[in-house]
């Protein structure tokens, strides 16, 4: 007869799968509990990377260095006159000026985004209608223009400024989820609407990466010359605003945590219920498997087997309900809980992404939670005597 | 010739100290030679399940020691008793305790699991215990399809598949037909003459006639041995 340690383990795992088998119902039960508890954090996760992501690419694709002014430690107005020195300086590609608020459309709150004449034609092609050209002409953001049906030519105020009437455009559709709930307008109506003539929330600065350092160098050769008109400001690059960004749980909404805690809590109390089913067979099952010659460990290995089997098809499981309500059914009814203000049914498309790294986290959370529920009593029984065990 | 078990003043009492404490076995001595074939006789209550526990090494001794071939196994660990089990003792258990949902080949089989052997060595041993007791047409029958008598069949197998030199049955023949326990007789003999040792308890009177040594117990107490092999050749 053939005898090696990597059969025995072999045996092992083929033994924990026909016992998984055999005990169907339970294996069952116990995997949709484990699923119903892993379900909503590889949602948020899922999510959430999504979200990282997008902002990821935002950053990449946006200006090499953000210039503002230091207003109680927090970003504050800068004065456009200074995008003429910026402009010129050595390194300096191009230097661009742009306007960022909030306010309400209606009920729901928007970025408001002004930017130059260039920086408009670069969204040509995410744009359906025109590009903003007269006065007050804005392009709304995909979510507000379904939400609210805003066609083309329809006129609107926004609160903060009622008094400034704003026209559509055209509508921008974007990849990002933040790019839908934005009403893009030029420079200089943004300046009007946020009463900031002469200023702009930020200064954009465009260079070669190599040439990031020089620039950077310049800008603090200028904030640390006292009493110059640009000796108060703040300069973040790409990397600080990269190392900034958010991500895992940083996302979760504080609602969500609650009903995570709480969903979780009833999950792992129903987990160990179920697991305790049948709990007196399992006990006189390991009796007669000590009785005819297994050893403890043995039978504890393959109760980790049976376990980690469990573990993998319940994340398996939780993987793809996650994908079919992410991505297949748009975060319908649980987006909400990780994305502010999304509603019932997501107008806008949920990003999510689903990394190896997560799964492998998910597959230790699986197995700590099924371990819990059963290693323990296990290696607690399994110490008693076959007679004890049968009795 | 050194007995292959031996126990001295072997005792397992349950609720010591309590009000309801009870002597399953209380203070009993035997010896057991190689290749004899013994049954502990009783009534139920008498003792003789945990008796066969006892010396199974399947529970532990409130007192006394046990020799296994001169060892003391007593203070033997976990470890060193699941050892025995698995290379000296077979165990055939009154209700048989085979698992459901698996094959009879599978239930055979199970002991070598953990053993490191191959599933087409471990089918092809099954399969001859199996078919050497009779049920070559039920390899693939589960427990729940099997009568009674084949179901205690399987169970022998089980206790065989490592090839042990002490066989123990407790009450085989109490939920098996006449017909099943005429084979399961011929079995034993058949066992014990191919150099096995069989311990056997039984409340039925048929073993009365078996047997090289009859251990009689009472409420945990050996009172009396009888030798029924000899007394039936004296009688001839």
């Amino acid at each position: 007869m053939e005898h090696s340690q990597a059969l025995k383990h072999r045996n092992l795992l083929l033994a924990a799968l026909a016992d998984l088998l055999r005990r169907r119902a339970r294996s069952v039960v116990v995997t949709l509990c484990l699923t119903a508890i892993l379900s909503p954090i590889v949602i948020a996760l899922a999510i959430s990377e999504g979200l990282r992501f997008q902002a990821e690419i935002a950053v990449r694709e946006g200006a090499d260095l953000y210039i503002s002014t230091d207003q109680y430690g927090g970003n504050g107005a800068i004065s456009i006159a200074f995008l003429e020195e910026l402009s010129t300086m050595q390194g300096v590609s191009r230097a661009r000026a742009r306007v960022v608020g909030r306010t309400y459309f209606a009920n729901r709150v928007v970025a408001v985004v002004g930017v130059d004449r260039q920086s408009l034609l670069v969204l040509k092609p995410l744009v359906q209608g025109t590009l903003p050209d007269a006065p007050g002409e804005v392009l709304v953001g995909q979510g507000i223009a379904e939400e609210f049906a805003v066609k083309p030519g329809m006129p609107f105020t926004l609160a903060s400024n009622n008094r400034k009437v704003f026209k559509s455009a055209g509508t921008v559709s974007s990849t990002c989820l933040w790019g839908s709930d934005v009403l893009i307008m030029q420079f200089e109506d943004a300046n009007e609407f946020f009463r900031i003539v002469g200023d702009a929330s930020q200064l954009l600065l465009y260079t070669s990466p190599q040439k990031i350092p020089l620039v950077k160098k310049s800008l603090f050769h200028l904030t640390s010359q006292g009493g110059t008109p640009l000796s108060s400001i703040q300069i973040q690059d790409r990397t600080r605003i990269q190392e900034r960004l958010v991500c895992g749980y940083g996302y979760m909404d504080g609602i969500f945590v609650v009903l995570f805690v709480i969903s979780a809590a009833l999950a792992v109390s129903a987990f160990l219920v179920t697991s305790g089913f049948g709990l007196k067979e399992l006990d006189k099952e390991m009796g007669v498997l000590k009785a005819v010659g297994w050893r403890t460990w043995e039978i504890l290995e393959k109760v980790v087997l049976e376990n980690l089997l469990i573990s993998l098809t319940a994340v398996s499981l939780s993987i793809l309900l996650s994908m079919v309500w992410v991505k297949g059914l748009n975060g319908i009814l649980i987006a909400q809980f990780y994305v502010a203000e999304v509603g019932l049914i997501p107008h806008v498309e949920i990003p999510s992404r689903y990394l190896p790294s997560h799964a492998f986290f998910y597959l230790v959370l699986a197995l700590g939670v099924t371990l819990t529920g059963s290693l323990f009593s296990t290696w607690k029984k399994a110490r008693f005597t076959p007679g004890e065990l049968m009795r | 010739m050194e007995p292959i078990i031996k126990t001295e003043n072997l005792s397992k009492w349950y609720n010591v100290g309590r009000s309801n404490e009870v002597r399953a076995v209380d203070d009993i001595s035997l010896e057991i030679l190689e290749n004899q074939s013994i049954i502990l006789y009783g009534p139920s209550g008498s003792g003789k399940t945990t008796m066969l526990s006892l010396m199974g090494t399947i529970d532990r001794p409130t007192a006394g020691k046990i020799f296994l071939r001169g060892r003391d196994v007593t203070q033997f660990s976990d470890l060193e008793l699941s050892r025995i089990r698995r290379e000296m003792i077979g165990f055939v258990f009154q209700s048989f305790n085979l698992f459901s949902g698996f094959s009879a080949w599978e239930n055979v089989s199970y002991p070598l699991v953990p053993m490191g052997v191959n599933a087409r060595d471990r089918f092809e041993r099954a399969k001859t215990l199996l078919e050497r007791l009779g049920l070559g047409d039920r390899l693939h029958h589960s427990p729940e399809e099997l009568s009674g008598g084949e179901q205690q069949r399987v169970a022998i197998a089980r206790a065989l598949v490592n090839n042990p030199q002490i066989l123990i049955a407790d009450e085989p023949t109490s939920n098996i037909d006449a017909d099943s326990i005429e084979r399961l007789l011929g079995i034993l003999d058949e066992l014990k003459n191919e150099g096995k040792t069989i311990i056997i308890s039984s409340h039925d009177p048929i073993f009365k006639e078996h047997g090289d040594v009859l251990y009689r117990l009472d409420r945990g107490r050996l009172e009396g041995i009888s030798y029924p092999r000899n007394e039936g050749k004296k009688n001839r």
